[in-house]
C-alpha cells in the first residue's frame, strides 16, 4: 500500500514544489515570492481536523511552486493581501468557508462575501460525529 | 467643492447578464474606488464535491459553468487520471483539443457579440451569435448537446467523432471563418468601439502579474502565458503560441480574444488533420491516495483544480478557481480614474464568467 493509504497499487501522488513555512514565515516569504516576480494564483484551505492547511499557489510564467502552512485550530493567520492585493477574495472565501481567522485583509467582508445571515456557518469544515 | 458619491453597479445590469455587484465610488464622473460583491448565486460545488464519487463529479463540475462546461470536466478529469495513474489514449487527447477548441470559439463569439451589443451594435451583435449557432450545431452534431456535451470522461472520451462528422465540422468551419473575418473587421476598425475601448481600464504588465490576472487579461497586458503551452491533452504535439497583445486596455483583450478565434480555428483543423486511430479511453482504476493540481486554458484564462484524494471513493478536497475569480482584482484596479460611462465595456473587458466565479 503507498504511503497515506493508497489502494489498488495506486501509489500516492504528491505535489511537487511545496515548502512548509510556519505561520509566522508566511508574509515575509510571500515578500520574497513578490520581490521575485512571482504570479499569486490562489490559496486552497483543507480541513485537517484538528488543524487547517493552506496552500499558496504562484506561478513563475508556467511554473507553480507552493506554500504550506499549518495552523493549529483557534490559532490565526496574517494576510497576505498587503502583499499580494489580489489574495483579499481567496483570503476572505477561507475565512468564512472554513472559520479560519485571517488577520489584516485589505477588504475584509466580515463574513459576508459568500454567506448570508442566517446563512450555514463554516460549510467547508468536516462534519463531526459527536457524543454517543 | 466636488462631491462623492457610492452608486451600486449590478447586481442586475443590461451588460452583466450575471449577478456581480461594483460599490462604485465617485467624484463627479469619475471612478475612485470599485468595491466587488458576489455571493449572490453560490452554490457550494466544492462541497457537493466532496460527497459525490470521482465519476459522479465530472457530471458535477460540468455544470459549473454552460459556456466552458467541457474544459471543467476536461482540467477535473486530467486530475483524477494523475491520481489514478492512467494515460488516456492520443486519440481521445485529440478529441480533447477540438472540443476544447470549439468550446473556445464559441465562448468568443458569444463575448464578441455581448460586446457589440454593449455598444447598441445589435446587427453586429447578431452576426457573432448567428455564426456561434454552427458551433452549436457541432456540438449536436457530435456530441447530442449543445450547451453540457459530457464528451470527457475519466481516462478519455465518451464519444468518437466518426468520418462524417469531422467531414461536417471542416464544411462548418469554412462558413464560420468566412463570417468570422467580415465581423472581426468590424469589431477592430470601426471607429466608435475603439474610442470606446482604446485606452480605457488600462492594466499595466506589471499590474496583470501583480494582481493575478489570467488568460486574455494576462495576455492583453503583454505576459505570454497561457495553460495550453504546459502540452496538456494533445496540445505538446500540436504546438501553441500564446496570442499577445501590450496596449493592457480593453481593446488589447478584445483584439486577444478575435486572434484566439482564429488560433482554436487552425488548432482544431490541425488536430482533426493529425487525429489518430485507436481507443477513445481506457479503464479509471482504482481508489487514489495523493493531492494533485490540474490546470487548463478555458476561454476566460487559466482553470485550476486541487484535488486531495485520501484513498476512498470520493475526494478529500476540490478546490476550483476559476478566471473570472481571478480577474475581479484587475478589474477593481482598472477602474479607478475612468468615467462612469466608461465601467460597464471595462467591465466587460474582463468577459466575467459569474457562474463559474460563483461556483
Amino acid at each position: 500500500m503507498a504511503e497515506g493509504g493508497g489502494h489498488a497499487g495506486v501509489a500516492s501522488v504528491q505535489i511537487p514544489n511545496v515548502e512548509t513555512v510556519a505561520a509566522e514565515e508566511l508574509l515575509d516569504r510571500a515578500q520574497v515570492a513578490a520581490d521575485r516576480g512571482l504570479r499569486f494564483v490562489t490559496a486552497t484551505c483543507l480541513d485537517g481536523r484538528d488543524s487547517l492547511e493552506v496552500y499558496y499557489h504562484f506561478a513563475e510564467g508556467d511554473s507553480l511552486s507552493h506554500l504550506r502552512v499549518i495552523v493549529p485550530r483557534g490559532r490565526s493567520l496574517p494576510s497576505i493581501s498587503g502583499i499580494y492585493m489580489c489574495a483579499f477574495l481567496v483570503e476572505n472565501e477561507i475565512k468564512e468557508l472554513f472559520g479560519l481567522a485571517i488577520t489584516d485583509i485589505v477588504i475584509d467582508y466580515k463574513g459576508r462575501l459568500l454567506l448570508t445571515e442566517g446563512g450555514p456557518v463554516t460549510p467547508m469544515l468536516k462534519q463531526t460525529v459527536t457524543g454517543g | 467643492m466636488a462631491t462623492r458619491t457610492t452608486v451600486p453597479f449590478g447586481p442586475q445590469h443590461p451588460v452583466l447578464p450575471e449577478p456581480i455587484q461594483l460599490k462604485l465610488t465617485l467624484d463627479n464622473e469619475t471612478v475612485v474606488e470599485a468595491i466587488p460583491h458576489i455571493g449572490y448565486v453560490h452554490r457550494g460545488v466544492e462541497k457537493a464535491g466532496e460527497r459525490m464519487d470521482y465519476g459522479q463529479n465530472v457530471f458535477l463540475v460540468e455544470r459549473i459553468c454552460g459556456i466552458c462546461s467541457f474544459i471543467h470536466a476536461l482540467c477535473y478529469c486530467q486530475g483524477i487520471e494523475t491520481l489514478m495513474g492512467i494515460e488516456p489514449p492520443p486519440r481521445a487527447k485529440y478529441l480533447r483539443v477540438i472540443w476544447s477548441e470549439l468550446h473556445r470559439m464559441q465562448s468568443h463569439h458569444l463575448w464578441l457579440g455581448l460586446l457589440a451589443d454593449a455598444f447598441g451594435y445589435e446587427s453586429l451583435f447578431m452576426q457573432f451569435w448567428r455564426n456561434r449557432e454552427r458551433l452549436m450545431d457541432i456540438f449536436e452534431r457530435t456530441a447530442g448537446s449543445r450547451v453540457i456535451i459530457s464528451t470527457c470522461s475519466i481516462g478519455g472520451v465518451r464519444r468518437d467523432i466518426d468520418e462524417a462528422g469531422i467531414e461536417y465540422i471542416l464544411n462548418e468551419l469554412v462558413e464560420l471563418e468566412t463570417v468570422l473575418r467580415d465581423a472581426v473587421d468590424v469589431v477592430l476598425n470601426d471607429r466608435t468601439i475603439r474610442a470606446r475601448t482604446v485606452g480605457k481600464g488600462v492594466l499595466s504588465r506589471e499590474q496583470a502579474i501583480a494582481l493575478g490576472a489570467v488568460g486574455p487579461v494576462l495576455r492583453g497586458s503583454g505576459v505570454g502565458v497561457d495553460a495550453r503551452t504546459e502540452g496538456f491533452a494533445a496540445y505538446g504535439d500540436l504546438g501553441i503560441e500564446p496570442v499577445v497583445e501590450t496596449d493592457g486596455d480593453s481593446f488589447a483583450r478584445t483584439k486577444v480574444r478575435a486572434r484566439e478565434c482564429f488560433q482554436s480555428l487552425d488548432l482544431v483543423r490541425r488536430a482533426i488533420a493529425s487525429l489518430p486511430d485507436g481507443e477513445i479511453a481506457v479503464r479509471p482504476r482504482g481508489r487514489p491516495d495523493g493531492r494533485t493540481i490540474s490546470r487548463v486554458e478555458q476561454p476566460r484564462g487559466e482553470l485550476f483544480y486541487f484535488m486531495a484524494a485520501d484513498g476512498s471513493n470520493k475526494l478529500d478536497r476540490l478546490r476550483i478557481r476559476t478566471p473570472t475569480f481571478a480577474n475581479v482584482p484587475p478589474l477593481v484596479a482598472m477602474l479607478p480614474g475612468c468615467e462612469m460611462a466608461d465601467v460597464p465595456v471595462i467591465t466587460l473587458s474582463i468577459d466575467p464568467c459569474i457562474s463559474c466565479t460563483e461556483r
